[in-house]
């Protein structure tokens, strides 16, 4: 004959019954190892009072439909992490402040059909939750790291195409013009030839530094290419943008290297495009049209921004030049290409 | 045992009629809430067009969320219910409306915890009829979310099942509790490797009524 109060003892799970007015008729001793309370104390005495927390997790409306209902009922750890706070009390692996638990509430009935008692069923998974915010941090991280460019710690290319063309998709459908920049370090070669590969990615990590603090919370920065940045400038249009670049080319320039006990400064060349006129373009679009103005932000002399002008949303043959020797607000000027 | 003949198929909707109306009575005799079951067709559907026959009844265009409940016993197998997404604020009000349902929980998670206890106490309700009808009774594992607001097409079926075939009951649920309606549906799917059991059970029923 199998002592069934041992088997119940020697379950590593915590066991209570509790009758139709909640008291405690049995409690393992699973349940006196992790409440510290023998069950001496507890038999007989009402399950809600000696844990007022209960209530909170909705303990008395679910005994209360096993009891009806006759259906077991469930505390999802999803949802309520615990139902009894019971201190975690290991020494060498990793755990969390309290241990989580799934509970089962399972009715117990009597030979008449109806049920007599409620038996509680408390199931330690703090393992497998622990499992499961390291795999879920495991694969943030992994996201996040497909995202970023290694070297300057900005969005990479592939991500920074992602967010353009959701923007896109944002700003076609409120009808709003978005812009893009893409920029080139002038005479990047020189540097690495110059200086050195290391002194060449410093200057990229700086310059990545010096761009993120210049802009806007909701632009997007991503490195493009090499030496190559594009930003997305949403809910802009080119005015916006040109002022947005001139400021970057204008820090840009004043700033001071330093590599090696050698200072130098460097300077970049801007093109921009937006969607006035075309607000199904797509990412590669855009940045080929900012790229054909970077081209001759670059043939006009380098350290300067070119953008579309445009007249009735169509752009004409001229561009606007900026460059450090002009004021961008007040005299942008056409020239002839 | 071959095949879901016409004679178990009657058999089994004739039961799934009687339990379910058992189940919605003591619904409403208990808990106040009135629950329709209105059982359309029950049918053997190949593993692979699960899902397809989901689509296919709930629409694929409504978000909606679906709470998976296991049984086991002489026969297992899985209840989904789905829940169209906007029902949420509802399934609270169903459930607290002097019925004393307020788990001190975000409103977000609120929200899941009355889906899973609807869905936990309909699939209750209605399998433990089911089953006492065929003399037997069933446990149940812990009920899950697994989709939340979102289109049925966002459902994956489980490819380690090898089950071949399921047989598969979808019900139209309608609650009503108070001044709340809600509506759902139901999908029960019994797995291939039960299909024994559940046929010597439906043959039984048949033998006692005739």
């Amino acid at each position: 004959m199998i002592d069934y109060p041992q088997l119940v003892d020697n379950l590593s799970i915590g066991t209570i019954v509790i009758n139709r007015a909640l008291e405690v008729v049995l409690w393992n001793r699973w349940m006196e190892n992790h409440s510290h309370i023998p069950r001496e104390q507890i038999l007989g005495k009402v399950l809600t009072e000696e844990f007022p927390a209960l209530k909170q997790k909705g303990i008395p409306w679910k005994v209360q439909t096993v009891f009806r209902l006759g259906n077991f009922a469930f505390f999802s750890q999803k949802l309520h992490q615990f139902l009894f706070e019971f201190e975690n009390t290991k020494y060498f692996r990793p755990t969390l402040p309290y241990m989580q638990q799934s509970v089962t509430l399972v009715p117990l009935k009597g030979s008449d059909g109806t049920v007599e008692y409620v038996c509680i069923s408390i199931f330690d998974v703090t393992d497998s939750v622990l499992y499961q915010q390291q795999l879920i941090e495991s694969k943030r991280k992994v996201e996040e790291l497909s995202k970023i460019d290694e070297l300057t710690q900005i969005n990479n290319r592939r991500h920074l195409m992602t967010r353009l063309n959701e923007e896109l998709a944002v700003h076609e459908r409120s009808g709003c013009v978005l812009s893009v920049i893409l920029l080139d370090v002038d005479d990047f070669k020189n540097v690495n030839d110059l200086r050195g590969h290391i002194c060449g990615d410093y200057v990229l990590r700086k310059l990545a530094g010096i761009l993120t603090s210049q802009l806007r919370q909701y632009d997007i920065l991503g490195r493009y290419g090499g030496e190559e940045f594009g930003i997305v400038v949403p809910g802009g249009g080119i005015d916006q943008a040109l002022v947005v670049a001139e400021r970057l080319r204008s820090k840009v320039e004043k700033f001071t290297f330093e590599c090696d006990n050698n200072k130098f400064n460097i300077t970049i060349s801007l093109g921009l495009a937006s969607t006035r006129g075309n607000l199904q373009a797509t990412p590669q679009e855009l940045f080929k049209m900012a790229d054909e103005f970077l081209y001759r932000a670059k043939a006009s002399g380098r350290n300067c921004v070119v953008a579309p002008d445009y007249k009735d949303n169509h752009i004409s043959k001229d561009s606007i030049l900026c460059s450090g020797s002009r004021d961008v607000l007040n005299k942008t000027s056409p020239i002839s290409s | 045992m071959e095949a879901l003949t016409e004679l178990r198929q009657g058999a089994l909707q004739e039961i799934i009629n009687i339990s379910f109306g058992r189940a919605s009575a003591s619904l409403a005799e208990l808990l106040k809430v009135y629950v329709a079951l209105n059982v359309p067709n029950v049918q053997e559907i190949p593993q692979s067009q699960i899902i397809e026959s989901l689509e296919q009844r709930i629409g694929i265009d409504t978000d909606i969320t679906v709470v998976q409940q296991s049984f086991t016993g002489d026969f297992e197998g899985e209840v989904l219910l789905a829940i169209p997404a906007n029902a949420g604020l509802r399934a609270i009000k169903m459930l607290g409306q002097g019925r004393g349902f307020a788990p001190a929980l975000p409103a977000t998670d609120l929200e899941m915890e009355a889906f899973l206890e609807i869905g936990n106490i309909v699939i209750g309700a209605c399998m433990g009829q089911f089953a006492e009808l065929l003399n037997t009774s069933l446990s149940y594992e812990v009920p899950d979310i697994l989709l939340t607001k979102s289109s049925i097409t966002n459902l994956r079926r489980d490819e380690s099942n090898k089950d071949v075939k399921a047989l598969a009951l979808l019900i139209k649920t309608d609650f009503q509790m108070g001044d709340e309606a809600l509506s759902g549906f139901l999908f029960i799917l019994f797995g291939q490797r039960w299909f024994d059991m559940l046929y010597l059970a439906l043959d039984k029923f048949i033998e006692e009524m005739t």
